[in-house]
């Protein structure tokens, strides 16, 4: 066989392949995304709309822009990604400069613009300790929260994680792939 | 499930630890509130967090969850790290010390993951410097 047919012939199994098998892993990564969204604050929907899901070679992400959050659809692997590169198939982490903050990773400082697009959790108003964000106590304080305390962490290390899927922590700035 | 019984496990340990410094050192947990809330000094924040309780696959005899515990160590901001750092390898110890205890036909089975950290911040209005460490485990109820 020519060396160009054997080429084509790679391209078009690799066609197959990822039309194939790649959605599982695919579906896997939108399902995370997807809880991130549920679990997470959300006050003006900028932060929820601001997941990003990356394969080996491509990536999608969400807008950034206020509003309920929106679902991501993961990008499809390639054949030669789902059946030759490691078991993580696809990494996921938030672009928002406050991802850290929002993520309760680190302290912040809080300023309230409008009214949250999820409700607030029971007995808040109260008084955050510290800066970190959802550490809302009981006390005559102005401070709310829309979602639990360390719900990023909990999340990622709770056993929830499909294995083709890992979540980064801490990472702020869009990839260039 | 005996979500105490784990809670008791991590945090009785920590609480120890802490409070045979000297001086000794606060620890706070879960729905406690520092007090004062904004507290400017010294002081240690756990969180036990619960991810997956029982997975279907398990057989009924045991009971297990995962989860995470979070540490916060909270010292006097513009000292440099060298305080942090002291108070988070107490932690780091406690939490390596948790899976050496052994299985026994009762009680609780403990096992901490990686640590991940320690990871430091500070903000400019807030008065303490923050040091983090967290990990996740996997503790089995035996009974």
């Amino acid at each position: 066989m020519a060396r160009n047919e054997l080429a084509k012939l790679a391209e078009n199994l690799d066609r197959f392949a990822a039309a194939a098998f790649s959605r599982a892993p695919a579906k896997a990564a939108e399902k995370v995304v997807a809880d991130l969204q549920k679990l997470g604050p959300v006050w003006s929907g900028q932060f929820s709309n601001s997941w990003a899901i990356a394969s080996a070679s491509r990536q999608t992400q969400g807008t950034g822009a206020p509003g309920q959050p929106r679902s991501l659809s993961a990008p499809l692997l390639s054949g030669r990604e789902l059946l030759f590169k490691p078991e993580i198939k696809y990494t996921i982490f938030n672009t928002a400069d406050y991802a850290a903050i929002a993520q309760d990773l680190e302290p912040g400082v809080f300023k309230k613009i409008g009214r949250p697009l999820k409700p607030t959790l029971p007995g808040q108003p109260g008084i955050r300790s510290n800066g970190i964000r959802g550490s809302v106590g009981p006390g005559s304080g102005s401070a709310e929260s829309t979602a639990p305390l360390d719900w990023f962490t909990t999340y990622v290390n709770g056993g929830n994680l499909d294995r083709t899927v890992e979540v980064a922590f801490n990472v702020t700035l869009p990839r260039t792939l | 499930m005996n979500y105490q019984a784990i809670r008791a496990a991590v945090e009785n340990p920590l609480l120890s630890a802490f409070g045979a410094l000297s001086p000794a050192v606060p620890v706070y947990f879960d729905n406690i509130t520092a007090s004062p809330a904004n507290s400017t000094t010294e002081h240690v924040k756990v969180n036990v967090t619960f991810g997956i309780t029982n997975e279907p696959t398990l057989t009924t005899s045991v009971d297990y969850a995962r989860g995470a515990i979070v540490i916060r160590i909270f010292t006097e901001k513009g000292r440099g790290p060298a305080r942090n750092q002291t108070l988070i390898t107490t932690a780091v110890n406690v939490l390596e010390t948790l899976n050496n205890s052994t299985k026994n036909n009762t009680g609780v089975f403990f096992r901490v993951g990686e640590i991940t950290g320690p990871t430091f911040s500070a903000v400019e209005d807030s008065p303490l410097f923050v040091g983090r460490v967290e990990a996740p485990y996997r503790a089995t109820v035996i009974s």
